[in-house]
């Protein structure tokens, strides 16, 4: 079980992004979480992922918070996937950075064979987003963090993506916290949704 | 922001083109002017260099290009050897000196107080006039071939070093780097995958500048006397030596060997700015 156990965060001395907030995902259970933009959720994944330290609280998956050296078994998949990808390696490069190497999987992902040899700047987006979520479901993944997975996707590679992703998260029972602010799509996707601003006190600068 | 990414991204325009064709012609120059110096150097036999005294101080001629010395000694063999010289001096000093700049770059990338001491260092050397240390450490370790590559190699790394740092930094806050350590990868295995390719066309680059800059200081402390001993035939020894002979108005002694040390210098340079231009507008 992934939770997150009251964690507060905000940016030097401003004014708290979140306070005390709880969480639980389940494995293989796929979580929507609903918010507005600036709310703080993109910095709430990134601290579940291990990226940030929360200022208050503590994230246990799996009953232990200590995975510091090895790889995270919380990953994230950013929003953008040209940022998370070093412009100078090949794709293949990409698919050696973690331990993944079933090619059935890659065809699943819809991920084609001759993309390999290419660079980031020769593919789309909507491509190297599948090469970031490949990596992401590392053999050592538990659970994956969507952050706006597919928001700047056309709606057709949307469901492409979240159908193979939705099955083979099924296959290894690894829990998905989706984010988005598109609650028809996480509708969609999840077996429970969940409003952002519901989960803490003070959420975000709109309040 | 997505559609320049889209533009960014768009194969390389017409006038791109050409011009990393018109580079990659500098660049093929370059090194045919570079090889034919060093070839052409190999090719001359100790008689050329011999002591000839029925020829003394001759001027330019079809016999002589360059003219012949108080010791009647041909001064186009000599230059050529002092070039060469100069050139190994150079490449070796340069090397060493990315060497030692890229090793402190990396450890500036390793945690804040090595990168504070780097900084500080760095900024130590710098402080210090270029010539100055130079001179200290090529006397320090001995001068001779050893000194002046010594002192080289440990003068001109820190403003390469400042550069590199600010690259492996900027390398270091890339998204894509958390994510390889999210992943579970090393410190060393980000250094080598993530940073080195990134760094690689600036080495490259920083190494051909270098050169012209270790070839001129290589000259000038040997010039001053604290390099070469009088017997090398290094361009520095030989335009100091000239000096004496140029109010008897010998004037060939100084201006040839000066200027094709000038014209050596300035293909380097054309070779490193040359690749630059490449890797700026390279698509990859």
């Amino acid at each position: 079980m992934l939770e997150v156990k009251g964690i507060s965060f905000r940016y030097r001395k401003g004014q708290w992004l979140f306070k005390d907030l709880h969480l639980t995902v389940k494995p293989g259970e796929v979580v929507g979480l609903f918010g507005y933009s600036g709310a703080g959720k993109s910095t709430m994944a990134q601290i579940m992922a291990g990226y940030k330290e929360p200022l208050e609280g503590e994230i246990i998956v799996d009953g232990r918070t200590d995975y510091d050296s090895n790889a995270h078994p919380v990953q994230l998949v950013w929003q953008h996937p040209e940022k998370v990808i070093n412009p100078k390696w090949r794709m293949k490069k990409l698919m050696t950075e973690a331990t993944v190497s079933d090619p059935a999987f890659l065809t699943a992902l819809g991920i084609k064979e001759e993309w390999l040899n290419r660079y980031p700047s020769e593919l789309s987006g909507g491509e190297l987003q599948r090469f970031a979520i490949a990596r992401a479901l590392a053999s050592s993944t538990k659970y994956l963090i969507a952050d706006e997975m597919t928001t700047m996707l056309d709606a057709i590679t949307q469901a492409q993506i979240w159908h193979a992703v939705l099955k083979l998260a099924a296959q290894r029972n690894i829990g998905i916290l989706a984010i988005s602010h598109d609650a028809h799509l996480l509708r969609r996707i999840s077996d429970r949704t969940i409003d952002f601003s519901g989960l803490t006190s003070c959420s975000g600068p709109f309040d | 922001m997505s559609m320049q990414r889209i533009d960014a991204y768009a194969t390389p325009t017409k006038s791109n083109r050409s011009e990393r064709q018109r580079a990659w012609t500098r660049i093929i120059l370059a090194l045919l002017l570079l090889a034919g110096i060093v070839v052409w150097a190999l090719l001359i036999n100790a008689d050329n260099l011999k002591v000839n005294l029925e020829g003394r101080n001759t001027a330019p001629s079809l016999a002589h290009l360059f003219g012949t010395d108080w010791l009647g000694r041909d001064m186009f063999a000599r230059t050529l050897k002092g070039l060469t010289l100069s050139l190994a001096v150079g490449m070796l000093a340069a090397l060493s000196s990315t060497g030692i700049a890229l090793f402190f770059s990396l450890l500036s990338s390793w945690n804040k107080w090595l990168d504070d001491m780097v900084t500080w260092v760095t900024d130590l050397f710098l402080s210090i006039p270029h010539i100055v240390t130079l001179i200290l450490l090529s006397v320090a370790v001995g001068g001779g071939f050893k000194g002046v590559v010594v002192g080289l190699a440990l003068t001109h790394w820190p403003r390469f070093t400042r550069l590199l740092r600010a690259e492996v930094l900027q390398v270091k806050e890339a998204e894509y780097v958390g994510v390889s350590r999210q992943l579970g990868r090393s410190r060393l295995w980000i250094a080598r995958h993530h940073f080195l390719p990134h760094l690689f066309p600036h080495l490259l680059v920083g190494f051909l500048l270098l050169l012209p800059h270790a070839i001129l200081h290589e000259a000038a402390i040997t010039f001053l006397g604290f390099g070469f001993s009088t017997d090398t035939p290094a361009i520095g020894v030989i335009l100091s030596e000239s000096m004496s002979y140029l109010s008897t108005g010998l004037w060939w002694l100084a201006f040839f060997p000066g200027l094709a040390l000038v014209i050596m210098v300035s293909i380097f340079e054309l070779l490193g700015r040359s690749i630059r231009r490449l890797a700026e507008t390279s698509s990859g």
